[in-house]
């Protein structure tokens, strides 16, 4: 792949299609196999849904800003935008204990994204806004890429 | 996202959720699921056999229904879970939650021993 592949959309919810295209075709691109090129494309699906619904609140007009790359033993997505800042610490962790009655679904976007990457990172900025890292590690780059 | 009457038990109503269930789609399932509820469909069988993604978005919506039917004595399964699907339920833990089962048939008749 190239080093690094970029991709600019409108916040909005019917972008995520398009998003997901992106990723997928990046992450074959740089080597991944099926069931990582899945889990990064539903990580991405939740960091950009979550970016959609409470960064920008369902408030057309924002970006979204994507970027994919390839290091020796790991694939790299940031996603950015400039909506409200946004915690992780905030959200509590989904509630899958046993109790049925009390469990709790708020975060499951958050908690797909932990489970299904090896890194997240989140970080804001005044001047860049929200940005999330995820890192997804992977075997070493095939010969013919070399 | 239409409803229709499960082929095997006439009191199970069947939801196929196709294609991708993402945060763009998910108001159609719920709109799906609440209509049914309204209509006293207590009996919900999810057919998951056309759906190629379920997101966090579209499975809250399936645990809050799940939450609306058990509590008029019914419940909220799935059926002809795809791979892909089953192993995010896997990963959240939410096969602990939401029972699965191979065909529609047989879900339907757990819906109905159940129920």
């Amino acid at each position: 792949m190239p080093d690094k592949s970029c991709l600019t959309v409108p916040g909005r919810l019917d972008q995520l299609i398009i998003i997901s295209e992106f990723i997928a075709q990046a992450a074959r691109q740089a080597g991944l196999d099926e069931r990582d090129v899945f889990h990064v494309q539903t990580a991405v699906d939740e960091a950009c849904t979550n970016v959609i619904q409470h960064a920008y609140q369902g408030i057309e007009g924002g970006e979204i800003i994507l970027t994919c790359r390839r290091t020796d033993d790991t694939f790299i997505v940031t996603v950015r935008d400039h909506g409200r800042p946004f915690d992780p610490s905030a959200v509590p962790p989904p509630d899958l204990g046993t109790d049925l009655n009390a469990r709790r679904v708020g975060g499951l976007g958050l908690y797909f994204m932990r489970r299904l990457m090896d890194e997240v990172h989140f970080e804001f900025d005044d001047k860049t806004g929200n940005t999330v890292t995820m890192v997804k590690r992977i075997g070493p780059r095939p010969q013919d890429d070399l | 996202m239409n409803g229709r009457v499960s082929s095997f038990q006439p009191s199970v109503w069947v939801i196929e959720a196709s294609g991708r269930i993402d945060a763009m789609h998910t108001p159609a399932l719920e709109a799906a699921l609440q209509e049914a509820l309204a209509q006293g469909k207590y009996r919900l069988l999810i057919h998951l056999g056309q759906a190629r993604y379920l997101s966090s978005n579209g499975l809250k919506a399936l645990f809050i229904a799940r939450q609306n039917a058990r509590s008029h004595g019914g419940n909220l399964v799935l059926c002809c879970t795809p791979p892909r699907v089953r192993e995010i339920l896997e990963i959240t833990g939410l096969t602990q939650i939401f029972a699965t089962y191979e065909s529609e048939k047989e879900a339907s008749k757990a819906l109905t021993v159940a129920g």
